[in-house]
This record gives C-alpha cells, structure tokens and sequence, in this order.
C-alpha cells in the first residue's frame, strides 16, 4: 500500500525481487555444489543490478556513448527509455542483494517465510530512502516475538520529532537559498557561493538525516530496532571519520561486499589505493547516473588516500574528548566536504567547477542575496538560529559518545514548537534521497 | 502500551493546548495591530468615509487616497492587498462592512484578466485574514475557494495552529513585531498606500494591444449586490497600462484609465503598475473623473 501509493505499476518490481531473492535464498542453502550455490547467487546479482542498471543508468550510458562517438565525428542513433526511476529501487536492491550474500556466505540461515521475507524487503519505515538495512539484523525481528517496550517507543516518538526538525526547519529553509543560487550561479558573489555551499551542506544532511530519524523513530514504534545511519558527521576530524559517521548503512554494505572481497586493507598499498578508488567511485555512482556523483565520489577518494598512505585512516575511531586542534580538524573537514558537495548539487561538472571558480576569485563579500529584503532576512535568520540549535544538541550528544539525539519532555515540546513557528511548510522540498 | 499511548496523549494534548494558545495569542496580536490590511481595516472604522479603493497591486499603488483626500477634501482609505483578486476584494469590503465600516463609494481596481476569469480561486494573501476566522464570512471565503490539497485555511478553524505553522513567516513573527509596534504598517502608509520606490526593469514599448472586458467572474457581481444592499457607490477603475488598452464597457459606471499614460515608459514601474510620478498623474486623473 505504502508503496504502491506512490505508483502501483512498480509494484511488479519490487515484486518480482522478493519473489526472486526468496527462492534463490532457500535454492543456495540446498545447494550441495559451490559451483551452484556461485551461479544462484549471480543469478540474483545479475537480475537485481540488471533492473537498478535498466531503470537508473541505462540512459545515462547511452547518451555517455553518443557523446563519446560525437567527439570522435560520429553521429549515433540510439534511443533513450523514457522511463522515470523507480522510488528506493537503490535501497531495496541493496537490502536483497545483502540476502542472497549472506545466505550465500553462510552467514546467515534462509528464511523459509516468504512473508517475513517481503516484510523485510518492504519494511515501510525504512523502504523508500534507507537506512539500508541487512537481513541478519532485520529479519530475524520479524520472526522474533515483539514486546512492547516503552522506553524504545518513546525514544522513536523523540526521534521523529527530531527527524521533523532536521528536514522541516533546517533542510527546506536551506533549499530556499540554496536552489536560488546554484540555479543561478554567475549572479552571485563569492561570499554567496561560499554561503550556499554550506547551506547546501546542512540542507542534505538534515534531508537525508532526518529522514533516517524519522524512519527509525517510526520502526521502533513497531518494536523493530533499525540501525543508525548518521552519527553526527560533520563533527568529525577527518575524512576516515566522516564516512564512519555519514550513511553509515551504505559505507558498511560496500565495506562488507565490495571492499572486503576486493582484499579490502590486507593486501598490499597500490592494491589497497585501487580498492579505496573502486569504493568510492562506485559510491558517487550509486547515488545517480551523472558525471557529478562520479566526481563526487573521486574526490572523496582523493581525500582519503593520504590518510590510508600515512595509515592514519583510523586514528579517531574512539571517541575521545575534543580538543582544540580538534575543531580545527573539523572545520577542515567540513570545508573540503563542503567543496565535494559542489560537485553532488551541481547538474554538470562545468557547472561545479565554475561554481568553484567563482568561489576562490574571492570577488566580494557581500552577502546581499541573504539579506534582500525583509523576507529574505527572516529566512536567512531562521536558518541560522536552527542549525546552531542543530549543533547544540548534536554537539552536546556528540560529547557523550552517543550516536543519535537524546530529547527530553521539554526539549521535545522546545522543539516542536521550533517547528512550528520556523518549518517551511508552505515552501516544504520533496526528499532528495527519494531520487535515488 | 496503554501507558506509552496515555503519556503520549497526554503531553501531545497538552503540547496541542499550548501552541493553540500560542497561535490564539498570534492572532489576537494582528488583530490589535495594523501590520497587515484586514486588521488595518476594522481599526480604521472609526473614520466616516466617503469612499474606499478595492483591489490588487494596482488598486493599491495607482490611487493615492491622500491626494485624492487633499485635492476632493474626502476622507478614503485604501484597503488594496497585492497578489489578490475579486474573490479578496470582495472579503475585504464584506469584513470593512460587517466590522461597522461605512462608506459612500467604493472604487475597485480591476484587471481585465481578473473579471474574465470564470474560475476565481484563493488569493496569495488570503492568509492575512486569518486572525478573523472565526468570523463566517472569513470561513466561507476560504471553504468556497480554497482547493489546495492539505487545506491549512480551511482547517484553521478547527486547527488554528496548522494555519499558523503553515503560515509562519507571514503571521507568526509579523504578530511578534506587532506586539511590539503595533502601529507598524507592513509596505503602506497611514492612508493605505503604496509606492514602488524606483524604475524596475528597463521597459519597452510594444505594439498596442487593444481589447474589451470579457466579464465572467461571479465575484464581481457579488460586489456589485454588496454594494447595493449596502447603498454604496460602486466605480470600476482601470489603472493604466503601459501597452495596452482596454476599451469601455457601458454596463458599469467606469473610469477607464487604461491608455492614459499609454507608453509613457517613464511613468511606469513596469507594464502595469505605475511609478511614483505615474501615479501622482493617475491620481490628479482620477480626481478630475470622479468629481466631474
């Protein structure tokens, strides 16, 4: 229902996945041969990717290959599908892939429910955007005995509450500007572009982060523990760090499929160098069919590999105290994750790199697109006293070595009045997750 | 669970009370204040008026009532809202009337693509008169006509707080500045006028265009009949137009000043709305077509 609200003919899909992945799973646990068991589980990667590749990437490199053979003088005729993306086909896929893996690897025992099986791979909460969960953690919930527990719901009701402030009142106010000057970025000075930078920064994690809260929230009120997703990343200290923290269930799953079976860190530097390269590049990829992921997901890449060469990729997995040089550390972080995000907003690289350009000629520094009129200055307002609330309360998280928001009574009601009074309702921006 | 959801009742019900408070408290700010038109309106009905102009943005900065006032020796107020249309016109008139405002003429400022369409709906607005919804004439206006999916207007008079919210930055801190300077008018003056400041864009000088009023909306008879029952003096007023011009219909009593500064690009703010020299001239006009 949830999903087919949306539009029931993708229905089939989603589907025809659980259908397939389900067989497949109890087909390679009967498996006597490895030799069956590696084609079964091919099986389900073909089909499954061959679906993401069809509906999100299809056209893409077929108007990559027409540009290609136009460099070269030669004019191609293919057509394109008109056909619009199936919503979260990169998320379900993902959770189904991780399935016949694991059962594959013996990691887990198939579900012979196919009930529990298509809960699992339409567990509404969770189902559109995230977070992407992996069935030796979910499934089994399902067969489980659930017990009301009252503490857990009310940290769900917390959760959403917080979820509805990050995206209501801190990521749609952003979009207000953001849209404005990265549609239009030849009229604004550098400072602005600077500014929108940022903004933009806030606006997509508190989308895509609050809508994780909001999913989770809204699992535990049906008993189900969902994993985190975001633990605070613009706090940390380096890039290592930061994808510790940012999207946590899609960095885990390509650690977990993709880089370990690629030797992950056990093998020697230019091996581990290329691993690095192919994770991060099929991460940018992930997200969209454009070149801008791509280059998204390089230069992340790019800022990785000293700290892997100088193997200090895992100097703040503890969470020790900050300090000084710390903030230094993470506005530093912050900044160069800031420029990446450049290219991810910007609807070609030209685009990105002329946005970049304009911001280091370091023209002016006048801020007058924030500050127009009075309308203008109101947003702009808004947006800065909630992302230092924001902070406040993810800093203040952050210092007790927790991974999500802690409310209380009064701060929830704090903060649902913050929502009220500072949400942008009237101008409320679709999920940008949801595209992909 | 019964626990969860009896906590969970209790302080959403009690959060519930405390921000319809909160929004109650909002709108008895802008009531009290002259922020924004409607509130402008009831706290003006002390004066004995001789006339009121109705309309949109170019109701609202073509006709300066002041030296309408100073040049007739009337009083009048301007009680145009921009981004509005007939529908709003005539909540206007019905809300000056129903709060005991009396008037002898009312002069409303029509666009010809306003009267043609036989499809009025909710103005941009519209939202200004939620402080008076609890008034019928408010509730209807937005029953009647508001068609947005989640219906914030409409709602507001059982929910008061989804209006609000949804509504934020045009009611809840236009009411905080309210409280504090109550007086404080948003972009008109103590007579209800306004003026763009400066030239707009630069403008260009077209091929005339010359055409007559298609009258389809039901809002402007509604009018017409309000100002009946109501013995009040209803004039149609056409603003004029930098490229266009509109040719006179004989049903209505009608000042039709569509070409009187007829590519004049220097009286002009842009195609239709005059500038501060435009619409001293507009206005010195109108007075002589009025008192003739």
């Amino acid at each position: 229902m949830f999903y087919a609200w949306w539009d029931w003919r993708f229905l089939s899909l989603i589907v025809f996945s659980t259908l397939l992945d389900y067989s497949l799973g109890l087909a390679i646990d009967k498996s006597t041969s490895r030799q069956k068991s590696k084609l079964l589980l091919w099986t389900s990667l073909l089909v499954n990717l061959g679906f993401l590749g069809v509906f999100k990437y299809y056209n893409f490199f077929v108007e990559s290959w027409i540009d290609a053979f136009a460099g070269l003088g030669i004019t191609m005729e293919v057509s394109t599908l008109s056909i619009i993306l199936p919503v979260g086909i990169s998320f379900y896929t993902f959770q189904t892939l991780s399935y016949t893996i694991d059962v594959y690897r013996k990691q887990l025992k198939p579900t012979s429910s196919l009930l529990n099986f298509a809960a699992y791979v339409a567990f509404f909460p969770q189902l559109v955007a995230g977070p992407i969960e992996r069935a030796t953690r979910l499934l089994p919930q399902f067969s489980e005995e659930r017990v009301f527990n009252s503490s857990f719901a009310t940290s769900g009701v917390y959760l959403i509450i917080w979820g509805l402030f990050k995206k209501v009142v801190i990521a749609d106010n952003c979009a207000f500007f953001v849209n404005q000057i990265f549609e239009q970025s030849g009229n604004y000075s550098s400072a602005e572009l600077g500014l929108g930078a940022v903004l933009f920064a806030f606006q997509i994690y508190g989308d895509f982060s609050g809508y994780s809260d909001i999913a989770i929230g809204t699992a535990r009120l049906f008993g189900f523990s969902l994993m985190t997703n975001f633990a605070f990343p613009y706090f940390s200290r380096d890039i290592a760090e930061f994808w510790r923290r940012w999207h946590i269930s899609l960095s885990t799953w390509f650690r977990d499929y993709l880089y370990i079976p690629l030797g992950g860190s056990r093998v020697r530097k230019t091996l581990q160098v290329r691993n690095v390269m192919i994770i991060f590049l099929v991460s940018g990829f992930w997200h969209g069919a454009n070149w801008t992921f791509l280059v998204w997901g390089a230069l992340h890449a790019l800022f990785f590999l000293p700290l892997l060469l100088l193997n200090v990729n895992r100097k703040y997995v503890s969470e020790d105290a900050l300090r000084l040089p710390h903030l230094l550390k993470i506005g530093l972080t912050f900044g160069i994750v800031c420029l990446a995000w450049v290219f991810f907003r910007a609807d070609s690289i030209s685009e990105a790199i002329q946005f970049l350009g304009h911001i280091f000629e370091m023209n002016s520094l006048s801020l007058d697109v924030f500050t127009k009129s009075s309308k203008y200055l109101l947003f702009s307002a808004i947006i800065g006293m909630s992302i230092l609330l924001m902070l406040y309360f993810e800093f203040r998280a952050f210092r007790k070595q927790r991974v999500e928001v802690h409310l209380r009574p009064f701060s929830a009601a704090f903060v649902i009045a913050c929502i009220v009074v500072m949400g942008a309702f009237k101008n409320q921006a679709d999920f940008i997750y949801f595209q992909f | 669970m019964t626990k969860f959801l009896k906590k969970l009742l209790l302080y959403g019900g009690l959060l519930f009370v405390l921000l319809n408070l909160l929004v109650l408290g909002s709108f008895w700010s802008l009531r009290q204040s002259e922020f924004y038109k409607p509130s402008f309106a009831v706290n003006q009905i002390k004066l004995d008026l001789d006339y009121v102009v109705l309309g949109s943005s170019t109701g609202l900065t073509t006709l300066n009532t002041k030296l309408i006032d100073s040049l007739t020796g009337w009083q009048g107020l301007n009680l145009s809202m921009d981004d509005t249309a007939l529908p709003t016109h005539y909540l206007m008139l019905k809300h000056f009337l129903e709060n005991g405002g009396q008037t002898q003429r009312c002069v409303l400022a029509i666009t010809h693509w306003d009267v043609a369409n036989a499809s009025p709906s909710i103005g941009n607005n519209d939202h200004r008169f939620l402080p008076f919804i609890a008034e019928d004439y408010v509730e209807d206006h937005f029953t009647i006509l508001e068609d947005e999916a989640w219906s914030p207007l409409t709602t507001s008079q059982w929910v008061p707080i989804y209006g609000l919210g949804y509504y934020n930055t045009e009611l809840f801190y236009p009411s905080l500045i309210s409280l504090a300077k109550p007086t404080y008018r948003n972009r008109y003056d103590d007579k209800g006028n306004y003026v763009y400041p400066k030239l707009g864009k630069p403008l260009k000088v077209k091929r005339p265009e010359v055409s007559d009023y298609q009258f389809n909306n039901l809002y402007l008879e509604k009018i017409q009949l309000l100002c009946q029952q109501n013995n009040i003096e209803l004039i149609l007023y056409q603003s004029p137009m930098l490229n266009q011009h509109q040719n006179t219909p004989d049903n209505f009593q009608f000042i039709n000043h569509s070409g009187l500064l007829y590519q004049k690009t220097n009286l002009f703010y842009d195609e239709i709305h005059v500038n501060k020299k435009g619409r001293k001239k507009a206005t010195e006009e109108f007075v002589k077509a009025i008192t003739q």
